[in-house]
């Protein structure tokens, strides 16, 4: 083999590894562009929470214009109340199997867990409520959250020893 | 109960007597057809007619104890019938066991003023205010199943509701009372989606 035919092989194989390097870049950044970033598995979802207070008022009532766009307010069972005001809004991320607590206005316990993704891509979440010495308010629910979907939680008082308060609605919404 | 989101929004509308032309014929020949069909409908009927009787009561000036007593007995001479709804797939402890029992309480809840402690939820206390409407709009959660996820078009676009939305998948509330409320039409990305309600009453049961 001579000095020439040794040059040309290596720029030859040089070549390839360029070019090979260049399609993996091509296939890495298509990947990425073509596949949703809503479904990431690993990263810990975000949690908020509305705590909303509802009541009924003479006329046909008001809804607080920071929640205006909560379609859910204006249908039974929640139309039930005519008028809603936002008492508080948070948000926080709710990490897998770690259970996040979150004091409610009523004094009870909020607790969120994620606990993965379902098959159809949502966020399957564990939901817990305990009354302010620790006993279940409400023991579990499981729900799959669809990602910005709002699961309104309703029938709590805002306080219990004064009804004329109203009650207490939450509207909970995970997202990436 | 394996009807689709599409299909149970049909029968509702049907049932609601909103549907006219193609989507009617469509509809009355899969009542005609279909077991779970004509069963969705029953329930949805039943509900209806129980807030009618609610109604009609309360237009009346009947007080609560009356009304209910009212609806037991038409249930008693069955006037109006009541179906079970589906099972949830798994854990179905409460989810799975939404009964029209629910619906009637949540609805005697809308409807009536009662100041009374009831078990279930805090009341509005004006409720005579609050507009009238069926108080559940879908009874039970469709039930997919792989073989239903095909290359159909219609199909697909059905099943598509189930990546967005909200589902219960269970509950365990051994001391208060828990209803799940699905409301079509209210979720943000997708028309087919429902999102919901979950309504836990403050009072112990015993």
């Amino acid at each position: 083999m001579s000095a020439g035919d040794s040059v040309l092989k290596r720029l030859f194989k040089r070549r390839k590894f360029l070019q090979a390097t260049a399609l993996m870049a091509m296939v890495v950044a298509g990947g990425w562009l073509a596949f949703p970033k809503t479904a990431n598995a690993d990263a810990d979802p975000q949690a908020d929470i509305i705590e909303l207070q509802g009541t009924t008022t003479p006329g046909a009532g008001s809804i607080d214009p920071r929640v205006a766009n909560v379609a859910q307010l204006k249908k039974p069972p929640l139309s039930a109340y005519n008028t809603y005001k936002l008492l508080n809004r948070a948000t926080f991320p709710v990490k897998k199997g770690v259970p996040s607590s979150y004091t409610l206005k009523n004094g009870r316990i909020l607790q969120l867990t994620f606990e993965d993704m379902s098959k159809d891509n949502r966020y399957r979440v564990l939901t817990t409520i305990s009354e302010p010495n620790g006993k279940d308010f409400l023991s579990r629910l499981e729900v799959l959250h669809g990602a910005n979907e709002l699961l309104a939680v309703a029938g709590q008082w805002l306080d219990p020893k004064h009804h004329d308060k109203g009650a207490l609605v939450l509207g909970i919404t995970i997202h990436p | 109960m394996s009807l689709s989101h599409e299909t149970m929004l049909d029968v509702m509308a049907y049932v609601d007597g909103e549907l006219e032309g193609d989507a009617l014929d469509r509809t009355e020949s899969l009542l005609a057809s279909d077991e779970d069909a004509s069963r969705l409908a029953l329930e949805l009927r039943t509900l209806g007619d129980c807030v009618r009787i609610i109604q009609t009561d309360r237009a009346q000036g009947r007080n609560p104890d009356e009304i209910a007593d009212d609806v037991m007995k038409a249930l008693d001479k069955k006037i109006v019938a009541i179906a079970p709804l589906a099972t949830r797939r798994r854990n179905a402890i409460i989810v799975g066991s939404i009964s029209t029992a629910f619906a009637i309480a949540a609805a005697w809840f809308l409807l009536v003023n009662n100041d009374s402690p009831l078990p279930g939820a805090p009341l509005p206390q004006t409720v005579a205010q609050v507009s009238v409407q069926p108080p559940i709009a879908v009874p039970a959660i469709p039930t997919q199943t792989p073989t239903q996820v095909g290359v159909d078009p219609e199909k697909m676009a059905a099943e598509a509701y189930l990546q967005s939305g909200v589902d219960i998948e269970s509950v365990d509330s051994p001391k208060h009372e828990v209803s799940v409320f699905y409301v079509p039409g209210t979720a943000s990305a997708n028309p087919n989606a429902s999102s919901v309600v979950v309504w836990i009453g403050e009072d112990e049961q015993k």
